[in-house]
């Protein structure tokens, strides 16, 4: 039996008299990893901070684990894990010190669950220096340290790779993936870059201007956007014209066809003495859906 | 609730601040000690040198010879001489504050000097009176003073008996008055001599002789406006004064309790918010004005505020340590100052009592020094918290620490002047400062303005603390955390 962890039904937002958050609704499941895209100032920070009482909501309801944050507010948050913005830490604290602070608010967070989770995140080496002395990978990763300590349910990230490089956002993927398999979590991760995230999320939720324009699961996306197109690479494309009788783009030969018709077709063009270098499929991005469905990156 | 304020503890003691805050307790301890310590001899004799570097240039200037400039002449003589004979002796010695005290070498002095240079000099006369003052200056070097205070002690005597005889020939009612007032100064300074004789104080700088002194002042003041009628304001505040001073200085001299340095570490502790209460204020200050605002400026307070903990009970535990770290700084300095001034001074002062004057009771109420440094620090607890939650309430509502600190440090510093005002503008009584500091009305004293007691300024204070943290709590609650 699936429940929602967080279901969010219509919610508005005003801030000085303007909408912000025009009426969005949707929910997370157990063990789903919810990607929340949008362009910079679509929403989505406004958004979370609704989820988790930060803000008031002008109108709607969000539901975590079936308690409604604006009655029982204790109640809900109590199983939620969050990093908003930037992760929120004592910078004249060890990163130790930081995670016992967080832990004395819980109840029953051991000294050995403290330990388990600085050696999730890779920070046991460090753990006793302090934060100003973490580079921003680090600190990033003691924040989520800090979210998951108490063992929620959901767990919330705001632009979690934002200001890592490469390396470091390859390595906050990996545990957020991790995470979501090893501890059983719903996440929703927001990003304003959908290539970043677009390999650990199984749902993912556009917002534009505080309206969601999209919503789905990441495989109809991908059904969505396959226009059966192959490429082929070879050293004589015009041959492979004659052959198929397909288009040509440059050094690359564009055959329309099924998975299905792929081997056979190889084997034709090895027959007539073709060099065959690569054979790949023609999608186009997850980000090209995306400018596509919000057409582009415009603030209103 | 607990759980978050034991982690503002955490994090507050975390915070480098905190042990700088502490090296300047420390500080200011030994500074204060130190200071009431040194001795102020030196600057007398300093004193008396440029005295008789004067008295030297005008006698050069004048010519005892010309009529019109003798006596002028004999006079400034008088005093080097004087001046001269003081400087013989070690400062503040009893020799010394017999010769200010008393005009007995003085006149000597002037007769010999007015049988040398005088107009009507007379050699017979100053060998007699040279014979007087040799004798004056065998008892000043043999340390007899209470030949000098008999002395004086008859001289007295005979001055009142000639009064008193005086009296009964007098009719007229102003003299008559003007003789009885004399004739009573006259009995305060017998009293003084006498107590002198008995208790043996000499005129030294001790403890006692200056209880004699203020005893003198306060009861000749007592004296003079006992019997007035219609006394204003100011003169009915003057006799309080000198009742409570005159009381006072008679129960240590009856007692006859002897204070090394009435200005030493006892002192200090016992009026500790005297000394520290700045300190003390100016820390509070300082933690609870950046106790909330520190949590906006870093965004830590997300971290708060996504705890499963209402925002009410996240305030509330703020302010409940910002109130208990007035008791933890006032705790530190009590513990400095015993254990500094106890090490200056010798932990044997604090043994002696306080004294004060009851106005209610008309009466002496002596009181251990720690229970008095207690009483004294209640008292002005209302005013510490009040400005502790002004600093927390501008912390919560503006997120600003700078203006969190600056107002309420500046409410205290103006609090004074802003009293001064009561007089004229009537309402003014009821603003917080004329009621936070409660000290006011211990022992009988009287609030700061008429209609005031010691009930309502506990109640203005509660309705005033009140206001800023009901303001202050709806602000907090009601606040959307805005993006940075």
């Amino acid at each position: 039996m699936e429940t929602d962890v967080l279901s969010c039904e219509g919610i508005y937002k005003n801030i000085h008299r303007k909408p912000i958050i025009k009426g969005i609704s949707f929910n997370i499941k157990q063990g789903e990893i919810l990607g929340f895209i949008g362009p910079n100032g679509a929403g989505k920070t406004t958004t979370i901070k609704l989820i988790i009482g930060l803000q008031k909501l002008s109108k709607g309801t969000i539901k975590i684990n079936g308690f409604n944050v604006e009655d029982n507010f204790e109640k809900a948050i109590e199983k939620v894990g969050t990093i908003v913005e930037n992760p929120d830490l004592y910078m004249y604290l060890s990163g130790y010190d930081n995670l016992k602070l967080v832990s004395n608010l819980y109840k029953g967070i051991t000294k050995s669950r403290i330990d388990e989770v600085v050696k999730l995140v890779g920070l046991e080496n460090r753990i006793k220096d302090k934060v100003s002395k973490y580079s921003l990978g680090m600190r990033q990763r003691l924040g989520i340290a800090q979210a998951i300590l108490h063992k929620p349910n959901l767990l919330i990230l705001d632009e979690p790779t934002n200001g890592l490089d490469p390396e470091g956002m390859k390595q906050v993927r990996e545990l957020i993936a991790k995470l979501a398999k090893e501890e059983k979590m719903a996440v929703m991760i927001s990003s304003h870059n959908l290539a970043e995230i677009e390999n650990v999320c199984n749902k993912i939720c556009i917002l534009q201007n505080g309206e969601i324009v999209e919503q789905s699961n990441l495989e109809d996306i991908k059904k969505e956007v396959s226009k059966g197109e192959y490429v082929v690479e070879v050293d004589n494309p015009q041959k492979v014209k004659e052959i198929l009788n397909c288009e040509i783009q440059g050094e690359k030969a564009l055959i329309k066809a099924t998975r299905d018709e792929i081997p056979e077709i190889i084997s034709k063009l090895v027959k007539n003495n073709i060099r065959l270098y690569s054979v790949t499929e023609n999608i186009s991005s997850l980000e090209e859906a995306f400018l596509k469905k919000t057409g582009g990156n415009k603030i209103e | 609730m607990s759980r978050l304020i034991k982690n503002e503890f955490k994090k507050l003691f975390s915070r480098k601040l905190m042990y700088v805050l502490f090296i300047i307790i420390i500080g200011a301890a030994i500074m204060a000690n130190l200071l009431y310590n040194t001795s102020m001899s030196y600057i007398q004799n300093e004193n008396l040198e440029q005295s008789l570097a004067y008295y030297d240039k005008e006698l050069k200037s004048t010519d005892y010879k010309k009529e019109e400039q003798n006596s002028y002449y004999i006079n400034i003589k008088t005093e080097y001489d004087l001046t001269k004979l003081k400087l013989e002796y070690a400062p503040n010695s009893w020799q010394n504050n017999f010769m200010n005290n008393s005009d007995t070498v003085y006149l000597a002095l002037n007769e010999i000097n007015q049988n040398t240079y005088g107009l009507n000099k007379d050699s017979k006369k100053l060998q007699e009176a040279q014979e007087k003052f040799q004798k004056i200056k065998e008892r000043l070097d043999s340390g007899d003073w209470k030949s000098f205070v008999s002395d004086q002690l008859n001289t007295n005597k005979e001055e009142i008996a000639f009064y008193e005889e005086q009296l009964k020939s007098i009719k007229d009612k102003n003299t008559v008055e003007e003789i009885k007032q004399t004739i009573e100064m006259s009995k305060i300074t017998q009293q003084t001599l006498e107590w002198r004789l008995e208790k043996n104080i000499t005129y030294d700088n001790s403890f006692l002789s200056s209880k004699i002194e203020e005893y003198t002042f306060g009861a000749q003041s007592v004296k003079r406006l006992e019997n007035k009628e219609n006394r204003t304001k100011e003169e009915e505040h003057e006799y309080q004064e000198s009742l409570k001073q005159m009381s006072i200085a008679k129960y240590y001299i009856e007692n006859n309790i002897q204070i090394e340095n009435e200005y030493d570490a006892r002192y200090v502790l016992s009026n500790l918010t005297n000394e520290y209460g700045i300190f003390i204020v100016i820390f509070s200050i300082i933690v609870a004005g950046t106790i909330v605002s520190n949590e906006f400026q870093k965004g830590t307070i997300k971290l708060l505020l996504t705890r499963p903990y209402s925002r009410n009970k996240i305030l509330f535990s703020k302010f409940i340590v910002s109130i208990i770290c007035i008791f933890i700084f006032i705790i530190i300095f009590i513990i400095a100052q015993y254990f500094i001034g106890g090490i200056i001074y010798g932990f044997d002062v604090f043994n002696i009592p306080e004294v004060e004057y009851n106005f209610n009771t008309n009466s002496i109420v002596v009181i251990p020094v720690l229970q008095y440094m207690s009483i004294k620090i209640l008292c002005v607890l209302p005013m510490y918290i009040l400005l502790t939650t002004l600093a927390f309430a501008l912390s919560t509502i503006t997120m600003n620490s700078s203006i969190a600190i600056a107002i309420p440090i500046l409410g205290y510093m103006v609090s004074d002047a802003i009293n001064i005002f009561i007089d004229r503008v009537k309402l003014l009584k009821y603003f917080v400062t004329a009621n936070w500091d409660l000290s006011v009305y211990l022992f009988g004293g009287q609030g700061i303005a008429e209609g005031l007691n010691f009930w309502l300024s506990i109640a203005i204070c509660c309705v005033y603390l009140v206001i800023m943290l009901v303001v202050a709590f709806i602000v907090f609650k009601k606040r959307d955390i805005k993006n940075v």
